[in-house]
């Protein structure tokens, strides 16, 4: 080959290669940033919420149209245990106010921000204020991180004003009431309701998130004191836990008692058999059945397909451990209706858990019977002592009958073993 | 005269579909195409980018002397076509008879060779059972790549290429000595080949490659070789979609895994391989009957591919289910509705939707962020923290091979194969930090890992780096080794008697692996580090083969195999990401196979006629994918899976007269499942088992993401003034989207009844409609002095069909129950699909000289 076209030709395969580049370099694109325009607070937010929606007729929201930005620091965020979803509150020196995000996002507890308020509505939602519709990614500037915000010690009847909506508050001297103790702070993947009471009997709500990371942990037992974000929901309040650290409650309880439950089935689950119940058919097929949907209780009839079986049902608690019991006590409450047998209250300590009722001891317990008439009279059953029975393996048993020509019908509901 | 046309022809038919080679004489070179350059495979990364990267080498590109394997390799290849269905682990490849199929997976990647056309044209391919000359050979045949400098046509080549098909351009050069007179041999390959955009929006193509082998004759006995080798290469990756994301589109090839940067396409997905091969050779002419050649092998490098990875952010996939209006369709209230018409309106606009980098970066930009006892050396870490970021999945290997030949000619109509080889494999798989996307730094916990009290570091990935900041470069997230040793020796006799040849062969051999951990998972904090278990296994394999010359043009051919193979990693180990745990019951495959074969040769027209069945027992199957709710991957592993692939081929080639030659070849068959296999179900960041021993009712499903039915039918004109040209029309059919297994358990069914509709789309499989293709090709020569131009065009689906669906796979999240309801939720995760390009070009110059 010639050599001015050998030469021609390796030239042009270098540019032929020089050229064959695949930029694959991105530069990084310019910085947008977010507007500040007018600086509100958060107390004119909430007065905008009074002036613009709740005295306007027919107005639900009020959407900012144009650049409006709110200093705030975050006092409880959806990240650090998961009680909130697509949601956070702020708090300023003015007050507080609840976020609602397009996504869930990174912003966390003790974040200083800036949010730029033009597109978002401003809304009231069942007596708590909210900000709706913010793009954490888009809306917010951090200035600073780990700012923590001081909670206001308040009382329930403080609370009770609603002058404190959405803002960060400590109770002091509080309990769990009877009733929750021994229960969850939220039931698995379902948002859940527990009350909390000063020694006056002020009670007030603590909302828990079925999705929370401290849903499963046991209520505490005594008294003390709660730091929480409280809201409004109606004519209740509503309180939010940001981490089980902030509760601490472990004196003795208002009004005596030491707060340890034993045994604590109120139904509320609509569930007869959930922690472990099991009932036996020792005569007959009639069968335990949930009654209610407001305030679920146990219900037993032999009545069925028009007559009346004869039966007899032992319903039988889960295992129960008294070994270390003091003064156990036993409470319930009952109905009945119809004509029939009573309704027996059994205990035992040789019970295997599994067996017919006959393999074991049973030693029948009194207890304040519902009156016959008028049927459904809900009765307390008093107290029933267990101290004789205290055992590492106690069980308690509620053992219906009926006959094929008559039977009541029995309900029971709010059963607990707790410690005098 | 007459036997001097009867040689013409033959000649001419024998060369027929491989291409006219240079006419300067070379009447002794192996049968390669110098010519016709091996059309590369769209390696397609279609699978889900969240899939583990699996390469699938679809059947073999080399060119065969075999009619049907030839149309099965290249005019059948758009297709996904695999011959018999067999995956590439069935086929053996190997380069100097040292084995280099991957041992983590069995693939044969073809991807290590991608540009080095001329430097691997020298090659041996043995279809189907068959005897080999260089290793037991697998069901599907073996390939043998012959890298001995002096082996190569003497001269150079340049090789201009376009196309619009994977790239665009590609430029090749090669330049052999042969062997000179100082008896040393050198030959030098090395390409380009570049896309800035493929086929597919948003794919790019980056590739080079480089062969360099030399070769020194001691002695008329001895040999030494020394060949290395690379083929690096950068693509931007694409991605099956649901029906709805194309009909929303109207693009067929729409990609979600690109966007806009500052106005520059970026793709998320970008493969990155570099895994260089370097071989020291000696051949040993023992005698004129003997000879032993042995090659020591070393191969080390990256793969793996990037990603986009998110935290404390909505998900910025555009095609996430629930940016698809699809998702809102049954909207009860005026916020559901608002967002239907919202997304129906984005997915119809002008631009469809893409990723969205700008908004990334400007999220990053502002993500103040502390945290506290940062990487647990207790002072805390100030900066913007990235919510989205990408991340870069490697696979990085280690590969020693020693493998050794020996092959005697014993008598006159005997000849003996021996050889053994042993491997030593190590796959480092590990996440980098690839671009923070303008934060200055991720945290790398799992904020999904399910909370424990008693484990306080289970969002930890590394345990003994609580609190893990990491920055572009550093390692992440999970961060082990799959180890595979293994030791092969085989036998092999053939017999070329007067009426029968026949062949029988036998190979044994040892496979181990183990797990070893990098990192302590806080999940599975005794069970993630360092060296795990080592599982052995035994294998040997039998095969054997008949051939009986009825006269000097029938044949009837018989073949069988019988195998028994080792699991590979990939498949037992239920979550090497973080914990080092294998599923009960591990064994070995059995696979039997057997065909029957009628052979006719005389010189207008030869033909065969094959009927095969082959079963495979006892696989291990395992499917991993990402599962956005747990945010983590999860893993199906399915034991005591059988299949069952039978069939029909038949390859004709007729010379109709002197210039015309018509072919045809086909195939028929029947490949499904033939067990009820065992499902585990294993979230990668939880320590229970989402199911267990679960039964799949797979009995009976068909193999999925394959034509099982294919044919084609061409005429080719070969002129005497030295082109030739040639149009095939081609045929597909019995494609099925490949199943779910967890469809088909009875879990999945539970609550609903076989009357009611939702019974059957839950059970039943898909079948993609059957469709026909054409295609042109076309060659013509020059040849000056002792210049040769060569130039090749080829055109594949002339009619531009972009409607056509050539495979697809169920997803494998799948809601179960009523509860999650929207009507149908089978169709919440519907299947998706690949669609064939429309018509797609090939021009390749090539100069020799």
């Amino acid at each position: 080959m010639k050599t001015a076209s050998k030469y021609f030709l390796i030239f042009g395969l270098f540019a032929l290669i020089f050229g064959s580049c695949v930029k694959q370099e991105f530069d990084e694109p310019e910085k947008t940033n977010v507007p500040v325009g007018t600086v509100l607070t958060i107390g004119d937010l909430r007065q905008m919420v009074i002036d613009s929606i709740q005295n306007v007729v027919g107005a639900t929201n009020y959407r900012f149209t144009s650049d409006y930005t709110v200093y705030a620091t975050v006092t409880m965020d959806e990240n650090r245990a998961g009680n909130l979803y697509k949601s956070a509150y702020i708090q300023d020196s003015t007050g507080a106010i609840n976020l609602q995000f397009l996504n869930s996002g990174s912003l966390y507890e003790g974040d200083s921000i800036r949010l730029n308020l033009k597109g978002k509505l401003l809304l009231e939602y069942n007596g708590a204020y909210q900000i709706d519709s913010i793009d954490i990614e888009k809306d917010i500037v951090k200035i600073a991180t780990n700012k923590s915000v001081t909670p206001k010690t308040v009382t329930i009847a403080d609370l009770m004003t609603g002058a404190y909506e959405a803002q960060l508050i400590k109770l002091e001297d509080v309990q769990f009431i009877l009733g929750d103790l021994g229960k969850t702070y939220a039931d698995f993947e379902s948002n859940t309701n527990r009350t909390i009471e000063d020694c006056d009997e002020n009670q007030v709500l603590v909302r828990t998130s079925g999705w929370a990371t401290f849903y499963s942990e046991t209520l505490p037992s005594g008294k003390g004191s709660v730091i929480a974000v409280a809201s409004v929901y109606g004519s209740d309040i509503q309180l939010y836990i940001r981490s089980t650290d902030e509760v601490s409650m472990d004196s003795a309880r208002c009004g005596g008692g030491s707060g340890i439950v034993y045994l604590n089935k109120d139904y509320t689950d609509a569930n007869v058999f959930s922690g472990g119940w099991i009932q036996k058919q020792v005569v007959g097929t009639i069968s335990w059945s949930i009654y209610g949907s407001t305030n679920p209780a146990a219900s037993i009839s032999n009545y069925t397909g028009g007559s009346n079986q004869a039966c007899e049902n032992w319903l039988i608690s889960p295992v129960i451990n008294l070994a270390s019991a003091t003064t156990p006590i036993l409470s319930f409450r009952n109905c009945s209706g119809y004509t029939g047998d009573d309704l027996t209250v059994w205990v035992s300590t040789n019970y295997d858990g599994t067996s017919a009722p006959s393999s074991a001891t049973w030693t029948q317990l009194s207890f304040t019977l519902a009156v016959a008439d008028p049927y459904w009279s809900w009765t307390d059953s008093g107290p029933v002592n267990l101290t004789p029975y205290k055992n590492a393996t106690t069980y308690i048993a509620f053992k219906y009958t009926g006959t094929s020509s008559n039977g009541k019908t029995w309900e029971i509901d709010d059963i607990i073993v707790q410690e005098q | 005269m007459i036997k001097h046309l009867k040689n013409l022809l033959l000649t001419t038919v024998v060369f027929t579909y491989i291409g006219v080679s240079a006419q300067t004489d070379l009447p002794d070179q192996p049968k390669s195409n110098d010519s016709i350059p091996v059309i590369e495979l769209q390696t397609n990364s279609g699978d889900d980018e969240n899939e583990s990267d699996k390469q699938e080498a679809a059947g073999l590109l080399k060119a065969s002397s075999d009619v049907f394997v030839n149309a099965a390799s290249f005019t059948f290849s758009p297709a996904r076509f695999r011959i018999r269905g067999y995956e590439s682990e069935y086929i053996s490849l190997n380069v100097n008879g040292m084995p280099v199929n991957d041992l983590e997976t069995g693939n044969a990647f073809w991807s290590a060779w991608g540009g080095l056309n001329d430097a691997t044209k020298n090659d041996v391919v043995n279809d189907g059972i068959s005897a080999s000359d260089f290793s037991f050979g697998g069901i599907g045949g073996s390939t043998n790549i012959i890298i001995r400098a002096s082996t190569y046509r003497v001269g150079s080549k340049l090789t201009l290429s376009s196309s619009n098909r994977s790239y665009r351009n590609r430029l090749m050069y090669t330049h052999s000595t042969g062997l000179m007179d100082n008896n040393w041999a050198f030959t030098f390959s090395g390409s380009r080949r570049w896309a800035e955009n493929g086929y597919v929006d948003g794919t790019f193509y980056d590739a080079w490659a480089y062969f360099f082998s030399g070769e020194k004759k001691l002695n008329n006995k001895h040999s030494l070789g020394f060949t290395v080798f690379g083929a690096p290469s950068k693509r931007g990756k694409q991605t099956a979609g649901t029906q709805e994301m194309f009909d929303l589109t109207g693009n067929n090839y729409y990609n979600p895994l690109w966007g806009y940067q500052d106005g520059k396409v970026r793709n998320s997905a970008v493969s990155n391989f570099n895994q260089p091969m370097m071989l020291a050779s000696h051949y040993f002419t023992i005698n004129e009957k003997s000879n032993l050649n042995t090659s020591l092998g070393y191969s080390f490098g990256r793969g793996g591919a990037t990603a986009i990875t998110w935290n404390d952010a909505g998900d910025p996939r555009p095609d996430y289910y629930r940016y698809l209006p699809s998702y809102w369709s049954e909207a009860s209230n005026a916020d559901e509705t608002a967002n239907y018409n919202y997304y129906t309106a984005l997915w119809t606009a002008e631009e469809s939707p893409q990723l969205n980098w700008d908004a990334m970066y400007n999220a990053n930009y502002k993500n103040l962020y502390t945290v506290e006892n940062a990487n647990g050396e207790g002072s805390d870490f100030t900066g913007m923290r990235s919510i989205y970021m990408v991340e870069d999945r490697r696979n990085d290997i280690t590969r020693y091979i020693l493998s050794s030949v020996y092959n005697s000619q014993l008598k006159e109509r005997i000849a003996l194969t021996a050889g053994f080889n042993g491997t030593i494999y190590k796959s480092h798989q590990f996440k980098v930090v690839d671009d923070l996307l303008g934060g200055d730094f991720w945290l790398d916990i799992d904020k999904f890992a399910d909370q424990d009290p008693t484990q306080p570091d289970v969002q930890d990935n590394d345990i003994n780096t609580p609190n893990h900041v990491v920055e572009e470069g550093d390692i992440f997230g999970y961060d082990f080794v799959a180890n595979v040793n293994t030791f092969k020796g085989f036998g092999q006799t053939v017999f070329n008697l007067k009426k029968i040849d026949a062949f029988v062969g036998v190979e044994l051999s040892e496979t181990q692996f183990w797990y070893t951990g990098n990192m302590a998972n806080g999940k599975f904090p005794d069970n993630s580090f360092g060296d795990g278990e080592k599982y052995s296994f035994f294998n040997y394999a039998a095969k054997g083969g008949l051939t009986y010359k009825v006269t000097g043009r029938h044949f009837i051919k018989g073949n069988g195999a019988y195998l028994t193979r080792a699991p590979f990693f990939r498949d037992v180990y239920v979550s090497p990401r973080t914990r080092n745990h294998v599923i009960e019951g591990i064994t070995s495959e059995t696979v039997y196979s057997g065909d029957i074969n009628y052979i006719y040769r005389d010189p207008f027209i030869n033909f065969r006629l094959t009927y095969y069945y082959t079963e495979f027992q006892n696989k291990v199957m395992n499917k991993s994918f990402y599962h956005d709710d747990y945010a983590t991957f999860v893993n199906y592993m399915m034991t005591d899976v059988d299949l069952l692939h039978n069939g029909a081929e038949f390859g004709v080639e007729a010379k109709a007269s002197q210039t015309i030659t018509i072919i045809a070849a086909g195939s028929k068959g029947d490949y499904y499942y033939n067990s009820r296999p065992n499902v585990t179900i294993a979230r990668d960041n939880n320590f229970e088992t989402l199911a267990e021993d679960r039964v799949v009712y797979l009995k009976g499903y068909k193999v999925g993401g394959i034509p099982q039915t294919a044919g084609t039918i061409g005429v080719k004109y070969n002129s005497p003034k030295y082109w030739f040209a040639g149009i095939n029309v081609n045929y597909f059919d019995d494609i099925y989207i490949e199943p779910n297994p967890e469809r088909r358990t009875a879990e999945a069914l539970e609550g609903i009844y076989p009357s009611d509709p939702q019974w059957d789309l839950i059970l039943e499989q898909e079948k993609l409609p059957a469709y026909p293709t054409l295609d042109f090709y076309g060659y013509k020569s020059w040849k000056f002095k002792t210049y040769y131009l060569g130039l090749y065009v080829a055109v594949g689906n002339i009619l531009n069909r972009t409607d056509i669906k050539t495979g697809g796979y169920e997803q494998l999240r799948f809601n179960t129950g009523y509860a999650h309801l929207h009507v149908d939720n089978v169709e919440k995760f519907p299947s998706k699909y690949f669609y064939m390009f429309g018509r797609t070009y090939f021009v390749n110059l090539a100069f020799s000289f």
